[in-house]
């Protein structure tokens, strides 16, 4: 448990004091504070404007953050050589992923909550009104950000290349949020692509699942078990994806 | 005596496409506890790759291996060794007082007893006054002195080092050597790689050679020490009857028609003398052999 603790700690602490950490805070800060700006030359609500845009941003720079941090961290500590210092030690390989994608999770979530703070901020002076109903949206944006985080860890334990890495894991996003096309398409095609597709369809995170931002801006109903099994779709994902990374880590040598 | 490694033709075979570099071949080796062991051979022969596998960094393509005692295969046999590797890194953004409490916890300290330690080794390594500064902006010889100090955490009995003296100043070079016979006078047992002879002279106890992935030679300096007294005496003439009494006194160097050359302990240079003279020999030179470090090294990787 103290190994994992540490391997938390120390990515933590590497990640918020990294360039890309402060550069997406301050560019989120601008993007915001633009946002205002769009919200006056348009004729919708200004409340619906913002939280429609300040979600979206929030979403592209934490899938930003998810992706790039997440084929990073364990590839650049493997060309490094520091996860060798660690796993000299009497660690357990599993532990040394938890560890690592623990510590991402904190960096992604401190990100986020600082950018819903400011996003919240500029409803709270603009609108004159506390949006605390958009947490319900910024919930299952962590969500869908903890599955893509894994996927890039996943990667990064085999991974020679980031940028390849960080691209399949973006690939698998849009495809994500496709689900409905390759399944529209199983039904078209013939019986063999089709049987792939659906399979592929059910392979596939869904992370259509995750998108409620509309239902939440415009107030639509939402069932209540929804928040439940959305978090427990992500924790079994989540989990098979890091249990492949562990076995996978626990085979390889590094050089 | 404690065998604190065991390796049993321990061998690593690298494929790549259709390239195979046998990095390790057969490799059987035992170091005992309390010694310092210099690892020694030229780059490419194999030194980092044979740690590597005594770490579980890499695993063996045949062979075995155990660390005190425990299988290498299991995490148990790490639980009493620290390691400093080639030219490491570590996190930038980490200060120096930060990265040892990270490698603290990995060896399995915490609270006081983990604070305590983390700034004692900071002294020990003479990097306290740099503790807050991110590893970013230390030097090459202050990442080395952390690296030595992270390898100290946990108070490890076994200590392998990968070449920690390459690209040192003369003074980093000094520290590294010095700590590691304060690690022998406390009783540890060290592994270190090298390519530099000189440093195997000044700490080692016990040397081996591995040259192409093959381990030569294995001595104590010691004992080589005292045989720099041997001699070196060339003979003309010498008749079967002359090596069969040599035998037992001293060691065939080279042969050809006409001379022979044997090399002859200094405790039986006069018996060999006797000999020489009752069989019939005639000495052409006899000269001290004063066989230094480097000869032997170079002798050995020759005939390898
Ligand atoms: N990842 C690798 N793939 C293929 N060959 C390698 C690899 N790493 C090392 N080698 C080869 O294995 C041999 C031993 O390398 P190494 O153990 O690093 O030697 P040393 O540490 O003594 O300099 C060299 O010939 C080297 O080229
Ligand atoms: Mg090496």
């Amino acid at each position: 448990m103290r190994s994992i603790i540490a391997i938390f700690g120390g990515t933590l602490k590497e990640g918020v004091r990294s360039k890309l950490f402060w550069g997406i805070l301050v560019f989120a800060l601008l993007l915001f504070l633009s946002t205002m700006v769009v919200s006056e030359l348009s004729f919708a609500e200004k409340e619906k404007i913002i939280a429609d845009l300040g979600l979206s941003l929030i979403s592209a720079f934490g899938l930003i953050a998810a992706v790039i941090l997440g084929t990073d961290l364990i590839y650049r500590d493997i060309q490094n050589g520091t996860v060798q210092i660690i796993l000299a030690r009497p660690v357990k390989r599993w532990k040394y992923v938890a560890g690592k994608y623990l510590g991402l999770m904190a960096i992604i979530g401190v990100n986020l909550l600082l950018l819903s703070l400011m996003l919240l901020f500029v409803l709270l002076i603009y609108v004159g009104k506390p949006c605390i109903y958009l947490l319900r949206s910024l919930y299952t944006i962590f969500l869908e950000l903890s599955l893509i985080a894994s996927i890039g860890v996943f990667f990064s334990t085999f991974s020679t290349s980031q940028l390849l890495s960080s691209l399949v894991t973006l690939g698998l996003f849009i495809i994500g949020h496709s689900l409905d096309i390759l399944r529209m398409s199983a039904g078209k095609s013939g019986k063999f692509l089709g049987f792939l597709l659906k399979s592929l369809a059910v392979i596939f995170p869904d992370l259509d699942f995750y998108d409620i931002k509309i239902k939440v801006i415009h107030g639509l109903p939402l069932e209540s078990s929804y928040y439940g099994e959305i978090l427990l779709y992500t924790l079994g994902y989540v989990i098979f994806i890091l249990f492949l990374a562990s076995l996978i880590m626990e085979r390889r040598e590094f050089r | 005596m404690e065998r604190v490694i065991v390796t049993e033709s321990l061998t690593k075979i690298y494929k790549s496409g259709k390239r195979r570099t046998e990095a390790v071949r057969d490799l059987s080796l035992e170091i005992k506890r309390g010694e310092v062991f210099g690892f020694i051979g030229p780059n490419g022969a194999g030194k980092s790759t044979t740690i590597k596998m005594l770490l579980s960094i890499l695993y063996p393509t045949s062979g075995k291996a155990w660390v005190f005692g425990v299988d290498i295969r299991s995490p148990d046999a790490r639980k009493r060794v620290g390691y400093l590797p080639e030219n490491p890194r570590f996190y930038d953004y980490l200060s120096g007082e930060e990265f040892l409490r990270f490698a603290g916890m990995l060896a399995g300290l915490s609270g006081s007893r983990l604070e305590k330690k983390v700034e004692s080794l900071l002294k020990y390594v003479g990097i306290y006054d740099a503790r807050k500064r991110k590893l970013r902006k230390y030097s090459k010889g202050m990442i080395q002195r952390i690296g030595l100090a992270q390898a100290l955490m946990g108070d490890p009995d076994l200590i392998i080092l990968d070449e920690p003296t390459s690209g040192l100043d003369p003074l980093g070079r000094k520290l590294t050597l010095d700590l590691i016979r304060s690690l022998r006078s406390r009783g540890k047992t060290v592994f270190f790689s090298t390519h530099i002879l000189k440093d195997v002279e000044e700490v080692a106890d016990r040397v081996g050679i591995l040259f192409k992935g093959r381990l030569l030679k294995v001595f104590s300096l010691d004992e080589e020490r005292q045989r720099e007294n041997d001699y070196q005496i060339e003979i003309e003439n010498a008749g079967i009857d002359l090596f069969i009494a040599a035998e037992k006194l001293a060691e065939l160097m080279e042969k050809d028609e006409k001379r022979v050359t044997f090399l002859v302990r200094e405790d039986n240079l006069f018996e060999f003398l006797e000999a020489v003279r009752d069989k019939g020999g005639r000495i052409i030179t006899l000269t001290r052999k004063k066989r230094n470090l480097e000869e032997i090294f170079l002798e050995t990787i020759g005939e390898g």
